[in-house]
């Protein structure tokens, strides 16, 4: 390998006295190498390209004539490319533009639309940051892509994003219409009751309503039937199914308990900034190099990988922000905190009720202070859909 | 080397319990298989053809006879030697 970067040259020698020369040679700390003896008065050796040129000067004063067989190495390869040196620079200029050009996004095709017009998902994508002539390391990951799409598409039920090459590719896959959606659906319905409650008001699309307003219902008890007829199993009846919604008075109690003294993180602006070395899939974290000048902090790291065309390598640098922050104590009044576990509560409930369900009235009862905290219950009276739906079984 | 300097030498390194090509400027030969010859501590090539070379050392020299022999490589103080060796004789 040595021998590879310095260059070899292999001579055929002719003449009377080479072995004097031999061994001058050697004294002279010129290596030679591979000498062959082909006949009476000619040999054949190699020798090293720095070497060379100092046998040449000591065969010079001898009457040996010299033969260059031939020559390997690198000095060699570097002169003849210089010697072609426009060859060589085009190669160059053919790989760096070669890199250059599938490092931008070409074309950005859409598939499996139908409904949703490509304009549109264009335009979202743009915004998203992939349009034809983006940098390909400025495209966002794929599913950050995907999850803007997505929310901007609420006609898809899934986007897809990938890159082929210099192709971004958006697949979209769109909802499947209301007509084929009904048909999915399991039959033909009962509604009854999801939990006991008083019902509140009735809207019944479809199907005979078995209890009224200001029933006390229970739990899994049929509200809206959806066989019509005089009796049920005479025959005469004739299956619907039932549609509609049960308002229901419901009462929840929620035990809620607050601490007075609140703990809480605070950054407080300053930020500090530190780089590590990402080398094969890990990161070295040297201490020294950025030392943290916080006591207290958070950090968020970010990734930057080396990219060779479509190729992640795995070397780079992670960034790593450090936010100093601090823990607040916050020393609240019985009346802050029973305030404060309202709030909890009612989300608690509103996040149980659904988003067309409402609160009529909410009350605190029986607020203690026990061991620093506030031990409370809260009552609340709330509307709500109480009908689910359940097959109706047929063939009983 | 002067005849009294080969003395000392050979009797410090009968005296200090040393291998002899550590410190007199005598030859070393190291035969590998039938077709590799390594001597240190050579003084030079006398003669050399495919089927026979002289070395010159410091009493006499070393003939090696053979077939196809080739100097594989050439330093001051080693040379390696290949080839169907058949003979290594030490002559005057």
């Amino acid at each position: 390998m040595l021998d590879f970067i310095k260059g070899k040259v292999s001579i055929e020698l002719s003449g009377a006295r080479i072995t004097p020369l031999i061994n001058e040679a050697m004294r002279e700390e010129i290596v030679l190498g591979d000498i062959h003896f082909l006949e009476e008065e000619r040999i054949r050796l190699t020798v090293l390209l720095p070497d060379f040129y100092r046998l040449v000067k000591m065969i010079r004063r001898t009457d040996i004539r010299m033969r260059i067989l031939s020559k390997k190495g690198l000095p060699f390869l570097l002169s003849k490319m210089y010697k072609r040196k426009f060859f060589a620079i085009g190669i160059l200029l053919f790989i760096l533009l070669l890199m250059a050009m599938s490092s931008f996004v070409w074309r950005v095709e859409v598939e499996g639309n139908e409904r949703i017009p490509e304009a549109k998902i264009l335009t979202f994508a743009r915004e998203a940051g992939v349009f034809p002539g983006q940098l390909k390391f400025r495209v966002p990951e794929n599913e950050e892509i995907q999850h803007r799409l997505s929310a901007r598409l609420p006609q898809a039920s899934w986007v897809g994003f990938r890159m082929e090459g210099t192709r971004a590719v958006i697949t979209v896959v769109e909802k499947e219409g209301i007509e084929e959606k009904q048909e999915r659906s399991p039959g033909p319905v009962h509604l009854v009751a999801r939990r006991k409650a008083l019902i509140y008001d009735m809207r019944v699309e479809q199907g005979k309503p078995v209890v009224q307003v200001n029933d006390m219902v229970k739990k899994g008890q049929m509200l809206v039937s959806g066989v019509y007829g005089a009796e049920e199993g005479s025959g005469s009846d004739r299956i619907v199914g039932a549609k509609g919604k049960v308002w229901g008075e419901v009462w929840y109690d929620s035990q809620i308990v607050v601490p007075l003294e609140q703990k809480r993180k605070v950054y407080t602006g300053n930020r500090d900034t530190g780089y590590y070395p990402y080398v094969a899939s890990r990161m070295l974290r040297l201490p020294f190099l950025y030392p943290v000048p916080f006591q207290e902090f958070e950090t968020v790291e970010r990734l930057h990988v080396l990219h060779l065309f479509n190729w992640r390598i795995p070397i780079g640098w992670v960034e790593e922000e450090r936010l100093e922050m601090r823990w607040v104590k916050q020393r609240l009044t019985p009346q802050e905190a029973i305030r404060l576990g309202q709030e909890r509560a009612r989300a608690d409930v509103r996040e149980k009720i659904g988003p067309d369900g409402r609160i009529l009235m909410e009350k605190v009862l029986q607020p203690r202070i026990d061991n620093g905290k506030v031990y409370m219950k809260v009552h609340f009276d709330v509307i709500e859909n109480i009908a689910i739906s359940q097959p109706i079984l047929q063939g009983e | 080397m002067r005849k009294g300097t080969v003395n000392f030498h050979r009797r410090l390194i009968q005296w200090l319990d040393l291998p002899p090509d550590v410190t007199a400027n005598v030859p070393r030969i190291q035969m590998v298989g039938f077709s590799q010859l390594i001597v240190e501590n050579h003084q030079g090539v006398d003669f050399f053809s495919d089927s026979e070379i002289r070395l010159k050392a410091d009493r006499g020299k070393i003939r090696i006879q053979g077939e196809n022999l080739v100097i594989r490589s050439i330093f001051p103080e080693e040379i390696w030697i290949e080839g169907n060796i058949v003979e290594m004789r030490l002559v005057d």
